[in-house]
């Protein structure tokens, strides 16, 4: 019940967060950005912290969403629900058929070809300048259209629409990680093997995660080049991918909440330190070797600890 | 039941399995045993689908099963323990035993009762001995309420005291539910207690079975053993 309620009293700050933060619009981008970083972690999560899948390609699922979303807005002018659900499709559909090839695949190597197809998109991204409008980045993508009268152009509007789309990230998440489905994903990953001696077939079950992580992922996507305006590969490089990873360990593989944290430090920290200058990277990089001294299940692993002592 | 029909595994230079052949007609339990590196753990393997052979084939009632995967032969009601002993460390007893069961959750206490692991049920297995978590593997086997099980090595690990109560275990689950109990094992006193037939296999294949008494007796076993 006291985790309900503090759930609660989150969403009502954050929900109330636009009229706080009036003259602040800086801390409301800050805000959806963390929302925008938030949402593909949650499907990497699922893969890494709930299956035991370290992708180190997942940022280019984000840019399938992407780059699919954009064509279809500006080239084929689709309306941006349309695209948005054509976006999140094509990067489950690319999650299906590439996480087929890189499962069959364990540990470090799976790592290595996961790597490879982020490459591969990224080159795609980058190079094939008819569609993609390569590396310059692909201008004009337009804000959502409006819904019921509610326009998504001003920033606290936009707010509402990242802060609506990580939660139902979050609530897809809990629900994948309630169900059986779920129970099955956290078995995997503790023993494969056992787990495929009891007749669950491995296979099936972790190509339709990284669908959905890819999926997810596509979802962050599509609203982040919507938030930018513009699509740029470098929003889907290989370090993109790597930070995806950092905020999932950071936050707290295989807990709830860990992504929202670990986009929080990982986004929110960083611009804060701004005034630091040149010495913010270097702030953010000791911060982050001591988490992972002092809380090696990440912020979350902390927090319930925290927690668990305060009840005690 | 089960038919092994000329299996060859080779591994680099070394035939873990050699034209071996195998015949199991109905149930009962039966001991297999052999010297180290003799190829029972990789005849395991290749029945539960983890191992792909060389070449030869594996039936099961007739079927031939030789390289389904190993969830397709957990279905098909072919059960295993693992040498290295493998439970879900952050599952708690009960739900190890709840995992792929086809039991109900009032058998797996029952069953968690019988070996003295039931004030256990809801903590981690990570937080067993090492002889509980094996009990709690074997146990977790019986719940899949398979038609052929294949036990490796169960006594391993184990302490005199948690032995007895695993050989009366394993009997009692034969009792109410006969079916096919392969057991492979060292620990010879066990294994002798335990099965009505015992198979002795030797550099990748059967070289002799029988009842205990016959086996002991053999001189070909005695050469395998001791050289």
């Amino acid at each position: 019940m006291p985790a309900r309620i503090a759930l609660a009293l989150l969403l009502a700050a954050l929900f109330l967060f636009p009229f706080i933060a009036e003259k602040q619009p800086y801390l409301l981008h800050v805000l959806i950005l963390c929302c925008l970083y938030a949402i593909p972690a949650v499907g990497l999560n699922l893969m890494l912290g709930y299956t035991g899948l370290v992708s180190l390609g997942h940022m280019a699922f984000a840019g399938v969403g992407a780059y699919t979303a954009a064509v279809l807005m500006v080239d084929a002018r689709l309306g941006f629900w349309l695209a948005l659900l054509a976006g999140v499709l094509a990067a489950g559909a690319a999650g299906a058929a590439i996480g087929a090839i890189c499962l069959r695949f364990r540990t470090h190597f799976f790592m290595i070809v996961t790597l490879a197809f982020g490459l591969m998109l990224y080159s795609v991204m980058n190079n094939w300048d008819e569609v993609t409008r390569g590396a310059a980045g692909f201008p004009g993508i337009p804000r959502p259209a409006p819904l019921g009268g509610f326009t998504f152009g001003p920033l606290p509007n936009f707010y509402y629409l990242a802060l609506a789309a990580a939660a139902t990230a979050f609530a897809v998440q809990w629900l994948v990680v309630r169900s059986e489905f779920g129970r099955v994903l956290v078995a995997l990953r503790q023993d494969e093997r056992l787990a495929q001696a009891k007749g669950v077939n491995a296979m099936l079950y972790k190509t339709a995660i990284f669908a959905l992580g890819s999926a997810i992922a596509g979802l962050g996507g599509v609203l982040h080049v919507s938030f930018l305006r513009v699509a740029a590969p470098a929003t889907f490089s290989l370090a993109e991918s790597i930070n995806a990873v950092l905020i999932v360990i950071v936050g707290g593989a295989g807990s709830l909440a860990g992504p929202a944290l670990g986009a929080l430090v990982f986004v929110g920290l960083p611009e804060y330190l701004r005034v630091a200058a040149e010495w913010r990277l270097v702030v953010f990089g000791i911060l982050l070797v001591l988490i992972m001294l002092f809380a090696p299940r990440g912020l979350a692993g902390l927090a319930a600890h925290a927690w668990a002592r305060v009840r005690a | 039941m089960i038919s092994i029909r000329s299996l060859r595994k080779r591994y680099g230079g070394v035939d873990a399995l050699s034209d071996c052949d195998l015949e199991i007609a109905g149930p009962g339990i039966y001991g297999l045993i052999g010297p180290n590196g003799a190829g029972k753990t990789t005849l395991f393997d290749v029945i539960t689908g983890l191992t792909e052979p060389d070449s030869g084939s594996v039936l099961v009632e007739g079927r031939d099963v030789t390289g389904l995967s190993p969830h397709r032969l957990a279905k098909l009601g072919i059960a295993r323990s693992f040498q290295e002993c493998r439970v879900f460390p952050e599952f708690s007893c009960l739900e190890n035993l709840l995992f792929g069961a086809r039991g109900t959750r009032d058998e797996a206490l029952r069953l968690l009762e019988l070996v003295n692991l039931h004030g256990y049920r809801d903590e981690p297995a990570a937080e067993l001995s090492f002889g509980q978590r094996r009990l709690l593997e074997i146990v977790a086997t019986f719940m899949l309420k398979p038609r052929i099980l294949l036990l490796d090595e169960p006594a391993s690990g184990v302490n005199p005291a948690l032995l007895e109560l695993l050989l009366e275990f394993i009997r009692r689950m034969y009792d109410e539910r006969p079916c096919l109990f392969l057991v492979v094992e060292h620990n010879m006193e066990f294994v002798m207690a335990l099965a009505a037939e015992i198979i002795v296999m030797h550099q990748g294949a059967v070289l002799e079975r029988g009842t205990p008494e016959a086996v002991q007796a053999s001189p070909r076993v005695m050469e395998a053993y001791l050289g």
